[in-house]
């Protein structure tokens, strides 16, 4: 029933808004795009093999179509895993900073109807935690009590078994099973004997029989780790496709981005800073021949809040308040305006998991103009679910 | 007195460290930390060891052997996240 329901609103939803509906297709259907996971792992030939394999079953499956998604480095650990150890992993920036997008279709007589790449480069990325300076510092502190916890029944189990081997390593085995990573282990559920230590050991604490060590000590890793969510990140990306009937570009994108969160990274609802430009050329449909002789340049800039809820930590509510600027360098249409400053407001509210329903405002002060759209944006997996 | 190899081995991130504690017979012996990947060479004194670690692997995993010459080593994997474990060892 609420399956019909979810239905018929996405159907009433895009009946009202079908004069500006815009999908979302880069979610649509993402389970079929290819990363480094569906690449096994070998030298250099299978991995290529692999990947040649890969490409050829999608080519001629029933979507024609090969699409791949990774990060560089992700694919270099496929021939050699040893990179991945810190001080390797360290020296290559420039391909963990790499992400290589590109698609690739056939028609129904299997030629080629276009393909389209991408290759993006994260200039700074302090959301990568992994290459943080002081998450050492921040993890350590946040583990504090963890850790105290730990080394206080350590000492009382080597005192208390100091002369019987077997009995020390009883307890530690079980103190072990108790902290050891993904254990589910309660306290209640330790014997009478470690629990007695760790009384002894700890005399001011009270332990809650439901405390799991080993979740508790990982849930305060993530906490630290989602600290980093919104720090700053800049990117560079280079984006083309091309021409359906042959392989020539029919369109190529500079573009960079800024983003990153300006309040308490801790708190529930945030705010982040967005800007980006891009440099686009474009095919001049109005001129014979195929040439990118239409360039464009557009800037945006804004502030976006994000309301999250309060038992999921999902976003649910997002206001952006935005100025963009696009300006015509080259191939400037009959009618149309070289200049145009715009100042943007949207809304997007989530209406389920996967729909997001945005409103958006542009104002235009030069002219007084104001152009409001109205998009639906949303990934249509939850449909497969109605099916079955 | 035997020669004992501490070692760790971090992946996937630079912030891979392990605090190891020893305790002989009871008795605190001796603490030391290995920051990134690396190697501790000691030389122990006979007895009953207690050696915990605690340490944090980044999202690669971590990898910890403690090897001595008369047994063989004890290499353990671990996943991202912290790490609390204790080793016996009777020298």
């Amino acid at each position: 029933m609420k399956k019909n329901i979810k239905f018929l609103i996405l159907l009433l939803a895009m009946t009202w808004l079908n004069s500006h509906g815009q999908v979302d297709t880069n979610s649509v259907k993402k389970e079929l795009i290819r990363s480094d996971v569906n690449i096994r792992s070998g030298n250099t030939r299978d991995v290529l093999t692999n990947f040649f394999q890969l490409a050829l079953n999608d080519l001629t499956g029933p979507d024609k179509r090969f699409r791949l998604s990774t990060n560089l480095f992700a694919l270099r650990l496929k021939t050699n895993p040893k990179l991945n150890i810190d001080s390797f992993y360290k020296r290559n920036t420039f391909w963990r900073n790499s992400n290589l997008d590109f698609d690739v279709k056939l028609d129904s007589n299997y030629k080629f109807n276009g393909a389209a790449f991408g290759y993006r480069y994260a200039i700074v990325n302090k959301r990568d935690f992994t290459l943080a300076k002081d998450f050492e510092r921040l993890i350590w502190t946040a583990l504090e009590d963890h850790r105290k916890i730990a080394d206080t029944i350590n000492g009382l189990i080597a005192k208390t078994f100091s002369g019987n081997p077997n009995l020390l390593i009883r307890f530690n085995d079980e103190l072990n099973e108790y902290t050891a990573q993904g254990s589910n282990k309660r306290f209640g559920e330790l014997s009478d004997t470690l629990k007695r230590i760790i009384k002894t050991a700890l005399p001011d604490r009270t332990f809650d029989e439901d405390w799991r060590f080993a979740r508790s000590a990982k849930e305060i890793y993530v906490n630290v780790k989602d600290r980093y969510k919104n720090k700053f990140l800049w990117v560079a990306s280079l984006n083309a496709s091309t021409y359906s009937d042959g392989f020539l570009f029919s369109n190529i994108d500079l573009s960079t981005q800024a983003t990153s969160g300006i309040s308490n990274p801790d708190a529930r609802n945030n705010v982040e800073f967005d800007i980006n430009a891009k440099l686009s050329f474009l095919d001049d449909t109005i001129k014979t021949g195929r040439k990118l002789n239409r360039q464009m340049l557009s800037a945006e800039g804004g502030l976006n809040w994000v309301f999250r809820d309060r038992n999921t930590d999902k976003s649910i509510l997002e206001l952006k308040g935005s100025f963009e600027y696009n300006y015509i360098l080259n191939g400037v249409y009959a009618n149309e305006e070289r200049r145009l400053f715009t100042l943007n407001a949207t809304l997007r509210f989530r209406v389920t998991d996967e729909i997001w329903i945005p409103f958006e405002i542009k104002y235009d002060p030069e002219d007084s103009n104001v152009f409001g759209f109205l998009s639906i944006k949303s990934n249509f997996d939850w449909l497969k679910g109605l099916r079955n | 007195m035997k020669q004992v190899q501490f070692s760790a081995v971090f992946s996937g991130g630079t912030f891979g460290f392990a605090e190891f504690k020893l305790r002989r017979n009871g008795l605190l012996y001796t603490v030391f930390v290995i920051r990134g990947s690396g190697t501790n060479l000691l030389v122990l004194e006979p007895g009953l060891y207690l050696i915990s670690v605690q340490a944090v692997a980044p999202p690669g995993g971590a990898e910890i052997t403690i090897s001595e010459p008369t047994n063989p080593p004890t290499p353990d994997f671990f996943d991202e996240g912290p790490i609390f474990k204790s080793y016996v060892l009777s020298i």
